[in-house]
């Protein structure tokens, strides 16, 4: 039993590792904004809602990994 | 001071009974006036009394409107901008309502489930995956009405090698399909690991704060931070709306235009 | 995960989509004609 539980605390801790690369894709998002907005600064308006919008795709795909996590730790 | 019963971050997600529908010769439980009806009516309660405020008031004149008219026209705009955007065409017009009525559900749903100590509508896994699995049907419904059998030509993209068609129509028909989960299930996971991850945070600096005065102190720092926490929370339950509006535009971009 | 007992899933689905059907005849048939009216009227006096 004490062998079960340590196993889903070592497995909810393994998830968050997926999160490393939602973090990489935000910061992908965010540089690629910087960078079209320094080459040309009047499309700013154009291409914040895109950055938005990546932010929050990307940013789901890692609360997915932490849902896995907290469903071990809770649900299970 | 420390508390004796165990805190799980899951009960704010409690679904209580509290109006039982009995009946001698049926099974009515699906009846049951239950936590989770209550916060449906308030989200429908909220949106019609802020287009009811809109439209009394002493500035009751047509044109220009009362200050919670802006409300109420900016999320149209906004909403009508991004239809038009997506679509665009000459039949845009008729799927407003549509993604109107989704965008303001979700996002009247998500600020109401960041008051504390309220119940997070968009975090039950089942109502969510059921809107977005519904939503895929219809537009799969929409997509065969409108072309017939051409709406197969989706799952083969333009400028396929023949030798490649068997193997992307796989894969094609497989992301297809799993639209029809991934729609909610990123609503609802976004929702759930931000109000646990909330309870959770807040818990463990509560645990800081009440153990001596030195503590209590020290935990301000923390607390700011969790202070941040909530803040994006408050973008996220909007984005998210945003982004559950602008996914079921394109997705019926898919199926009226096909590409 | 209290939301994932199976006593609550019909319950759940069936107000929630009345909900959601209510919501949208309120938009389609009240609000977004309001709302219609009151740019058709603008439109009207700023540019006729």
């Amino acid at each position: 039993m004490q062998l079960v539980l340590a196993a889903k605390y070592i497995g909810a801790a393994i998830a968050t590792i997926g999160l490393t690369g939602a973090g990489i894709g935000i910061a992908i998002v965010f540089a690629a904004l910087i960078n079209g907005t320094s080459r040309n600064p009047s499309l700013r308006n154009t291409l914040f809602p895109f950055a938005i919008l990546g932010f929050a795709l990307s940013e789901a795909t890692g609360l997915f990994c932490l849902m896995i996590s907290f469903l071990l730790l809770y649900g299970v | 001071m420390t508390n004796n019963y165990i805190n799980s971050p899951l009960d704010q997600f409690i679904i209580n009974n509290l109006l039982e529908i009995n009946s001698p010769f049926l099974n009515l439980s699906t009846l049951n006036f239950s936590t989770f009806s209550l916060y449906t009516l308030f989200v429908v309660l909220v949106i019609s009394l802020t287009f009811i405020l809109s439209i009394g008031g002493e500035s009751n004149n047509l044109v220009k409107g009362s200050n919670w008219l802006i409300a109420i026209e900016a999320i149209f705009d906004t909403i009508l901008n991004m239809v038009k955007g997506q679509i665009g065409g000459s039949v845009y017009g008729r799927y407003v309502p549509l993604v109107y009525t989704l965008f303001t559900f979700i996002l009247v749903a998500n600020l109401i489930g960041m008051v504390p100590y309220n119940f997070a509508l968009s975090a039950s896994l089942i109502y969510i995956i059921g809107i977005s699995v519904s939503l895929w049907i219809g537009l799969t419904i929409l997509g065969l009405f409108l072309n017939k059998a051409v709406f197969f030509s989706l799952f083969v993209p333009s400028g396929t090698p023949l030798p490649l068609v068997p193997v992307l129509v796989l894969i094609e028909l497989l992301s297809y399909t799993a639209r029809a989960i991934s729609l909610g299930l990123r609503l609802a996971a976004n929702t759930l690991s931000g109000h646990l991850l909330m309870s959770i945070l807040g818990n463990l600096v509560k645990n800081l704060m009440s153990i001596n005065y030195f503590t209590f102190i020290f935990g301000l720092i923390p607390l700011a931070g969790i202070f941040a926490i909530v803040i994006l929370e408050f973008a996220i339950a909007c984005i998210q709306a945003y982004v559950f509006a602008i996914l079921t535009s394109s997705y019926l971009k898919d199926s009226i235009y096909l590409h | 995960m209290p939301q994932l007992i199976p006593f609550f899933f019909l319950n759940q689905l069936f107000y929630g989509y009345l909900a959601l059907f209510a919501l949208l005849v309120l938009v389609s048939w009240v609000i977004l004609p309001y709302l219609l009216q009151l740019q058709i009227v603008r439109l009207l006096i700023t540019k006729l």
